[in-house]
């Protein structure tokens, strides 16, 4: 009997069909004509009869008249070059026959989008702050010439502000910059226009928006001169001060404002766009007046200037560099160690850590996207391996290797498309959560625009593309002996998928280990933030600013008989159980850091000195703060009769200056930064507890002294409540306002509220990157599935033969685990030493864990094995429901 | 009608009954194309016969319109099969095929009877 498969197969073999079908028709209708051989020989008819007869069967029209009509699978091969237009056709049909492979494979395809999607999302994200940050034009017309000279220390490479004699004599030696301008921000009293309210100022010299190189929208900027001593008050107003206090009219550049009792007459209204960072937060711009004789070491002034065309950024780096260094020679006691850094206009903007923020952030997201395309990539590889019988066929017929390529990355293309949609939706979704969640104005600028849509259309066509070619170039490439014999499963085609395969979980799990490290860190440094004890009591703490700003207020004994008035008034307010007042608002305000002079030990030269910081209180602070008072005590009605000669020391303090000895009865003299007594022996009283001054540092040596010496036009009241906080609220209002209706109320609100907000942003990137690594865990832990998965499909009937062969289920999924596991321990391997050079990198933001923080590691290796044990586990079982019969039957 | 010779009847006669033959044929039990080929021309003794050519194109088509479903089943000492059923839609034609045959056929009786009456 002759092969009647192939006879029905040569049949049909013109025609195209989709595999499945073409073998369905093949079977049926051989068995058919076999029947009716068997059927005819039976009858006893001649061989060679039955043969002419059987064959008579397939003579019709009506099969190739059906078959004709059956939707043809992989297209006709166009073999060899091929018009223009039938290049164009080919690729239609490519793009047909791929988004009907998709359909059919749907959950292939669902792991491609989810995993592709999620890596392009966080992307995205990233690329969103990058954008925000560094690409969108800024609204400052000098940009390319607009240099910021900030002051550094020797010791740490933070930016500070420069004092206002340094600014005059860098301004009057300079040769590389044109123009200087200075800006110091300061919040005022604004009185005259309803309820008296604190408004923030900023003073800049007459040339500073030229510097900047922004315009107004209404009036004229400043003119020169109108910053000089004595000249008329003059204001220009912020555009969302002008929409708010003056609805926007006209008229409003015919008005004045009062701001701390002097009058201002309103000539112009700043552009919008310059409404970014920290800058939206200035309601008003007023000329500063730059007084030479300030003090060298009161750093106060944000410093911009305009680069003369001829002069190169380095160029004026090296002119601050010399200039610094003259300084420090001729003020010593200040200007040790100060040097100046001129950063350019655009990595002014950014702050020092947000650039290594955003850096780890790409390094993370980018290696959440090799993880994701990975992934991409072994489905690909185990997709091209079922299907090497399809792709021998078709190369059989005449395919050419670039047409199969083309083939292939059309169909990554067009999953890579849906990848980037969803991407989008859900960046969009993080970013308007993140944006819901940011206290920070600036980042209210995130949105989804040109750049971010060009950026997510580039890297869903790259990757899966990039991606593709190589799983692609392998899959068209099959040993067509082995592949064409059919039932070629376990062949060399698979072997050599399942080497790809092998690295690509290799790569997966190192690179999401890595992530998941430099994420576990990140998350433990800002928990190790959060936990940091302040060393005062938040919880229960109410906190209001009042200002004490003329023309009501000049002279400090009237400020402090107010303060004191006050405290009384509070203290008798229903709800509250002390109150207290300071100069600064504790850790969230920064206080001034002073040096001073122990009597009776020996002077010590200027910069050896020994220093605290100080701050001023008033009232029940102890109590009301929540500070522990160790010894002594503080203030007495009888200092005032010792012109407040007193002071009480912090713990850090008294261990630093007053080692193994009480520091109650010693005498200090405080002094200025040339080691010169400013005022008379101040006594210590007592000793109080620690509150650090940043998270991220050890508490600092503290000095109290009383507020009274030195009221500042702003006072932070305390108030610890003694019920609800929110009820105290309005009974402190009311205690200012009886006291005086002309005092401006600001910032009433708990103190653990303002802890909270000074940590959300550290917060929300904490989250972030906790998101990223989640991710690429999901994606790595989908792979080895996957991988795992295919294996045991590919591996059915070898699996069969030996369960067959009376090998145990329990050993077959071992065996199937074991190379799994074997390739995840080799790439965590490798990941552990990614993720040790990577936490290296990263060693700057990290606080208070160490990079190679061994609990990180632990943990992360633990949610490894147990995701990896699962992520085998599941798939492995599945050989124990195996039946070895049905199975070796079927192939 | 007896001098009509069988293997000349009428294509498209054929055609049309042919469905009907085959979802008759499938109503009270599954089963394949072989049996079927055999069942037509045993049953009409041997007047009709199916070409497989003919026979299977013809069993996609009504698959392909839902009347009838081919499942693939393997009995115990026997080859693996593909089986056809017919489905309650087919089941609907087929009540509706046969009553236009009857009518037909009725009709054809009564104009061709009519002169023997």
């Amino acid at each position: 009997m002759r092969d009647f498969k192939d006879v029905v197969r040569r049949t049909l073999v013109r025609r195209n069909l989709p595999a499945a079908r073409e073998t369905e028709i093949v079977e049926e209708l051989s068995e058919h004509l076999e029947d009716r051989y068997r059927e005819l020989r039976a009858r006893g008819t001649p061989e060679d009869r039955a043969d002419r007869e059987v064959l008579a069967e397939l003579d019709a029209t009506d099969l190739t008249a059906y078959v004709a009509r059956l939707p043809s699978a992989p297209g006709p091969v166009p073999i060899g070059g091929g018009s223009r237009a039938s290049i164009a056709g080919g690729l239609l049909q490519d793009l047909r026959f791929g988004a009907r492979l998709i359909a059919r494979e749907r959950g292939a395809a669902c792991v491609v989008v989810a995993t592709l999607s999620l890596a392009i999302a966080a992307n995205t994200i990233v690329f969103a702050f990058a954008d925000l940050l560094l690409l969108r034009p800024l609204p400052l017309a000098n940009i390319d010439r607009l240099v910021a000279v900030y002051s550094i220390q020797a010791q740490n490479t933070d930016r500070q502000p420069d004092s206002i004699p340094d600014f005059v004599d860098m301004r009057s030696a300079t040769q590389t910059l044109e123009r200087m301008s200075a800006m110091t921000r300061q919040p005022v009293s604004m009185t005259g226009a309803g309820e008296p309210r604190a408004i923030n100022a900023a003073y800049v010299t007459a040339n500073h928006f030229r510097v900047w190189g922004v315009s107004t929208v209404l009036g004229r900027g400043f003119l020169d001169g109108e910053d000089a001593h004595g000249h008329e008050g003059v204001a220009v107003l912020s555009h969302h001060f002008w929409k708010t206090q003056f609805n926007g009219a006209e008229s409003a550049i015919r008005e004045a404002v009062t701001l701390n009792g002097r009058s201002y007459a309103v000539v112009g209204v700043l552009t919008p766009a310059i409404e970014i960072g920290n800058i939206s937060q200035t309601d008003v711009w007023v000329p500063l007046e730059i007084d030479a004789s300030a003090r060298r070491d009161e750093l106060s002034l944000a410093v911009f200037a305009l680069r003369k065309p001829s002069a190169s950024l380095e160029a004026t780096q090296a002119e601050f560099r010399a200039l610094a260094e003259g300084l420090q020679k001729e003020h010593p006691a200040t200007n040790a160690g100060r040097q100046y850094r001129v950063l350019s206009g655009r990595d002014a903007t950014v702050g020092g850590s947000t650039w290594i923020i955003l850096a780890l952030l790409a390094v993370v997201v980018g290696l959440v996207l090799v993880v994701a395309c990975a992934n991409v990539a072994t489905v690909v590889l185990s997709r091209a391996s079922a299907r090497h019988q399809e792709i021998a066929v078709r190369i059989a017929l005449g395919a050419t290797r670039a047409r199969l390529v083309r083939q292939f990355v059309v169909e990554n293309l067009l999953l890579g498309i849906a990848s980037g949609a969803v991407g989008l939706l859900l960046a969009y979704g993080g970013l308007s959560a993140f944006k819901a969640l940011s206290t920070e104005s600036y980042f209210q600028f995130l949105q989804i625009n040109a750049n971010l849509l060009a950026f997510v259309v580039a890297l869903s066509i790259a990757a899966p593309v990039v991606f593709g070619v190589g799983p692609a170039l392998q899959a068209s490439k099959p040993d067509l002996n082995e592949d064409l014999k059919g039932g070629g499963r376990d062949g060399a085609a698979s072997v050599r998928g399942g080497r790809s395969r092998s690295i690509l979980v290799v790569a997966q799990v190192a690179f999401a280990l890595a992530v998941l490290v430099a994420s576990g860190l990140i998350v433990r440094s800002v928990v190790a933030l959060e936990h940091v004890p302040l060393g005062l009591d938040a919880a229960d703490m109410l906190t209001m600013r009042v200002r004490f700003d003329p023309p009501g207020y000049t002279a400090d004994a009237q400020r402090f008989r107010t303060i004191e008035s006050i405290l009384d008034r509070l203290s008798a307010a229903p709800g509250v159980a002390a109150a207290s007042a300071s100069r600064h608002l504790p850790i969230i305000d920064g206080e001034p850091s002073r040096r001073f002079a122990i009597a009776g030990q020996p002077l010590p030269e200027a910069k050896d000195l020994p220093w605290a910081f100080e701050a001023a209180v008033a009232g029940e602070y102890a109590r009301a703060a929540g500070v522990g008072l160790l010894d002594g005590r503080l203030w007495r009605p009888e200092d005032r009769a010792s012109g407040w000669g007193v002071a009480v020391v912090n713990r850090e303090a008294a261990r630093r200056y007053w080692p193994a000895r009480s520091p109650i009865g010693e005498h200090v003299t405080m002094t200025d930064a040339d080691g010169r007594p400013t005022g008379d022996p101040l006594t210590i009283v007592g000793v109080i507890d620690n509150v650090i001054a940043a998270p991220e540092a050890p508490p600092p040596p503290r000095i109290y002294r009383p507020l009274a010496v030195r009221p500042m036009a702003s006072v932070v009241f305390l108030i610890r409540t003694a019920g609800d906080p929110g009820v105290a609220g309005p009974a402190l209002r009311s205690a200012v306002r009886e006291e005086n209706r002309d005092l401006a109320v600001s910032d009433l609100r708990p103190f653990s509220d303002q802890i909270a907000s000074e940590l959300r942003t550290q917060n929300l990137i904490m989250a972030m990157f906790a998101a990223f690594a989640a991710i690429g865990f999901v994606v790595a832990i989908a792979g080895i599935y996957g991988v795992t998965a295919f294996a045991v499909t590919q591996r059915r009937r070898e699996i069969s033969v030996r369960l067959a062969l009376g090998a145990s289920a329990a050993g077959m999924a071992r065996l199937v685990m074991g190379r799994s596991l074997r390739l995840i321990v080799i790439g965590a391997a490798l990941g552990l030493g990614g993720a040790a050079a990577l936490g290296s990198a990263m060693r700057s933001v990290l606080f208070g864990v160490p990079a190679t923080d061994p609990l990180t590691y632990a943990i992360v290796v633990a949610v490894f094995t147990i995701g990896g044990l699962t992520a085998t586990y599941v798939p492995a079982r599945r050989v124990t429901s195996f039946d070895p019969a049905a199975v070796l039957k079927r192939e | 009608m007896q001098h009509i010779k069988p293997k000349g009847i009428d294509r498209e006669l054929k055609k049309g009954s042919a469905e009907l033959l085959i979802l008759s044929l499938v109503e009270s039990r599954a089963r394949h194309g072989y049996e079927l080929c055999k069942l037509i021309e045993a049953r009409s003794g041997g007047v009709l016969t199916f070409r497989a050519a003919s026979l299977y194109p013809l069993l996609y088509r009504l698959e392909d319109r839902g009347w009838i479903q081919g499942r693939w089943v393997e009995k115990a000492g026997q080859r693996r099969r593909r089986y056809y059923k017919l489905t309650p839609a087919g089941a609907g034609v087929l009540a509706s095929q046969r009553s236009t045959w009857r009518e037909f056929v009725d009709a054809i009786n009564r104009i061709t009877g009519g002169e023997h009456a």
